[in-house]
């Protein structure tokens, strides 16, 4: 059974159609890389997942419950499905320790003992147990980015979310974080991966989801999109440009 | 030497001779008649003499809570005259005097007390001490006015809720009337233009002149009051010998230097010492009043801070909810506090609420008033502050799967209460200075605590000046602890 599957998601702002009719799919340790041009609508899409944008129509089920029916317990099923942000959205006011502790202890009733060795373990597979008690402003970019990833995946999810994690990056941090996201996705982790790092969509990915004028307008393994094959004649305008 | 400048020396020694044996040979006879008189010139008693000093010259309290003026000085030279060793003054209220001596907790009532036929059933009354009576005041420079009729289509101030304002209105309806709040502002007037002529009590009037001079009384009194001591009923012995000791002091002319040193020129200058601007002498007299007063000051102003606080967060919250009616409410209690005056919300929850049967006392009406007031300002910055926030903030909190309510209080409130520390300093400063306007609902806070003081002092530019220092160095800590809180706060920016 598949861990999330999406049916009929439309997403309009106004008279504006963003996404339009999305039918979607992840299984259980299966790593995807959705790519597309700029306002094709996959940040919206990932971000319709864990109903930060209530999606206009369409049903979003995850880990055998309906989101986006009534009375769910969103709060709960948010807690099993992590995400990190372009711009990282790290707590300024709490130390990167206490960012990927404060959340455990919250949502998950985790004792302070418990977080804390979770979130050092984290940080020292990432390399930033020597900055846990720095405050987000002493962190670069990179450094960051790499706690975000640790905060989301110190929750245990089921799934994680990626929307455009490197965008905002310096490009000699960039591979930093992928190795880290790789390490994640080797490790079994069930990742939905919005990029424009065609190297990790072709390296990492299982599947490559195509999203253009709010509509999935391929979904194939890397080889194959990136396949001189691949006839979808947007993919190839698309591919054209960034590579 | 001269031998004519040899008599009166050796005369004055002998007076001393004689008066350093007269005390005792009188207690001596009047221990053997054994009255209540006998009692009080052996000092086996001491005279109770009631007062309310609050009105001066007269009576009134210095700063560190000694009495003294014209009744205090009077009641003593009069005593010791009579031969009484120990006097002790007694405060109450006015209006207790007289129960009291009836009751034969006192022994005197000394207290600038008209002799009324109402009065004189319950007591009696000594002869008379001082006149009193209403009188008019003019400019010292002003000769066109000499005698009530002139005062027709002149500018007459007078003290607002005094018995003057019905009086002046009966006698000489053609008066332009100035209402002034206290009695000090009602003689300024006149001094700095603003009125023609003051009609108060001859004696007030007096004090003032001779302790700021520039007025002069014209004509005699318009009514006839005057004042005495009040005795018990049928204690005639103690009322007698006051009697016979004010007619001495009369014939002797020390009743003139009693009345020159409290109502004559000559005080002025005593007074004041000298005619410089700043007096730091009426700031240390008056130290105790002022800490007093201060004290209240701080107390309003924490509370009512206190209570900004909580109604600026509720608010706040209020005009953030994603509920329709409760954002209502929010906007309703910015638009409508924000939008009118502080004072006349003030006025309308101590003077207009009672009408609707809720009674404040003064503290508490103060003190809501100026906390909802201030709690209006504290919304609008406290909804700013949250709104300023990130949304990724939010986002983050809420994709992790913390409810709303832990990321606003885990993550909003914290970098919005941040935000807003300058603009809370600025509002926590404003009020601070709101504050010296409850003193309208009877307060004793600094403000009142001044007014009291130039009441007593005539000295108001001291006075102000000092009261205006105080509060500059509140609000300085004021912004001086949000300053240094921000600092404290601001690691992490």
């Amino acid at each position: 059974m598949a861990l999330l599957e999406v049916r009929g998601l439309t997403k309009s702002y106004g008279d504006v159609k963003v996404l339009d009719g999305i039918d979607f799919a992840i299984e259980p340790g299966q790593v995807v890389a959705v790519i597309g041009p700029s306002g094709g609508g996959k940040s919206t899409f990932l971000r319709c997942l864990n109903l930060l944008e209530t999606p206009t129509s369409g049903s979003v089920s995850f880990d055998g419950e309906e989101l986006t029916g009534r009375g769910v317990d969103l709060d709960r099923l948010r807690s099993r499905m992590g995400m990190v942000f372009q711009h990282f959205n790290l707590f300024p006011n709490m130390t990167a320790l206490r960012n990927v502790v404060l959340p455990q202890m919250n949502v998950l009733k985790r004792s302070k003992e418990e977080a804390e060795t979770k979130a050092r373990a984290l940080l020292e597979r990432v390399g930033m147990l020597e900055r846990a008690g720095a405050y987000p402003n002493r962190l670069s970019g990179g450094q960051k980015q790499r706690v975000a990833i640790v905060r989301a995946a110190a929750m245990d999810p089921k799934l994680m979310l990626f929307d455009e994690p490197t965008s905002a990056l310096d490009p000699e941090v960039v591979q930093d974080v992928l190795d880290i996201m790789s390490e994640l996705a080797k490790d079994g982790m069930t990742m939905l991966v919005v990029t424009h790092e065609m190297g990790f969509a072709r390296k990492v990915a299982d599947r490559v989801v195509f999203v253009d004028g709010g509509k999935i307008a391929a979904d194939l393994p890397p080889s194959e999109f990136f396949s001189e094959s691949n006839e979808n004649p947007r993919a190839q305008a698309f591919l054209q440009k960034v590579l | 030497m001269p031998p004519q400048r040899i008599w009166p020396r050796l005369g004055a020694v002998l007076l001393a001779c004689l008066l350093a044996f007269l005390p005792t040979s009188v207690a001596t006879a009047a221990e053997q008649q054994g009255g209540k008189l006998a009692a009080l010139r052996s000092g086996q008693t001491t005279l109770r003499v009631g007062t309310d000093a609050t009105f001066p010259p007269f009576e009134f309290t210095d700063a560190k809570g000694g009495q003294l003026g014209f009744d205090i000085d009077l009641v003593r030279a009069l005593a010791q005259r009579a031969g009484i060793k120990k006097v002790d003054f007694v405060q109450m209220p006015f209006g207790n005097i007289v129960p009291a001596l009836q009751a034969n907790q006192i022994d005197v009532g000394a207290s600038a007390i008209y002799m009324s036929p109402a009065r004189e059933k319950a007591v009696d009354f000594s002869g008379i001490y001082y006149p009193g009576g209403l009188a008019v005041f003019v400019s010292d420079k002003d000769n066109s006015v000499g005698s009530l009729k002139d005062l027709a289509g002149k500018r007459v101030a007078v003290q607002v809720g005094t018995k003057s304002v019905d009086w002046l209105t009966q006698h000489q309806p053609a008066a332009q009337l100035i209402t002034a709040q206290t009695n000090e502002q009602m003689f300024s007037s006149v001094k700095l233009g603003q009125a023609d002529a003051v009609v108060t009590g001859a004696p007030a009037g007096k004090y003032f002149i001779a302790q700021q001079g520039g007025l002069k009384q014209v004509g005699d009194r318009l009514t006839e009051e005057n004042y005495g001591y009040a005795f018990q009923k049928a204690d005639t012995e103690l009322r007698t010998a006051f009697n016979t000791s004010l007619k001495q002091m009369h014939d002797d002319g020390s009743y003139k230097q009693a009345t020159e040193k409290w109502f004559g020129a000559e005080s002025t200058a005593a007074k004041s010492g000298g005619h410089s601007l700043f007096n730091f002498s009426t700031i240390v007299d008056s130290s105790g009043q002022l800490w007093q007063g201060l004290l209240v000051s701080l107390q309003v102003i924490l509370l009512a801070l206190a209570l900004s606080l909580l109604l600026g967060t509720l608010g706040g919250f209020a005009k953030l909810s994603k509920i329709a009616p409760i954002r209502w409410i929010g906007n309703v209690y910015v638009s409508v506090i924000r939008g009118t005056p502080f004072v006349v919300q003030l006025f309308f929850i101590y003077f207009g609420l009672p009408q609707l049967g809720v009674q404040l006392p003064p503290m508490t009406a103060g003190i809501i008033s100026l906390g909802l007031y201030s709690g209006s300002y504290v919304t609008e910055i406290f909804r700013g502050a949250v709104q300023s926030i990130d949304r990724g903030q939010l986002e983050a909190a809420r994709s992790c799967g913390m409810s709303q309510v832990s990321a606003m209080r885990h993550v909003i409130i914290p970098q919005a209460f941040l935000r807003m520390l300058p603009p809370l300093g600025n509002e926590f400063v404003s009020l601070t200075k709101n504050s010296a306007l409850v003193s309208f609902v009877t307060i004793h806070e600094l403000f009142l605590v001044g007014q009291t003081i130039i009441s007593r002092t005539f000295d108001a530019l001291t006075v102000y000046l000092f009261i205006g220092l105080l509060y500059y160095l509140l609000t300085n800590l004021i912004s001086f602890t949000t300053r240094t809180l921000e600092k404290k706060m601001a690691v992490y920016i």
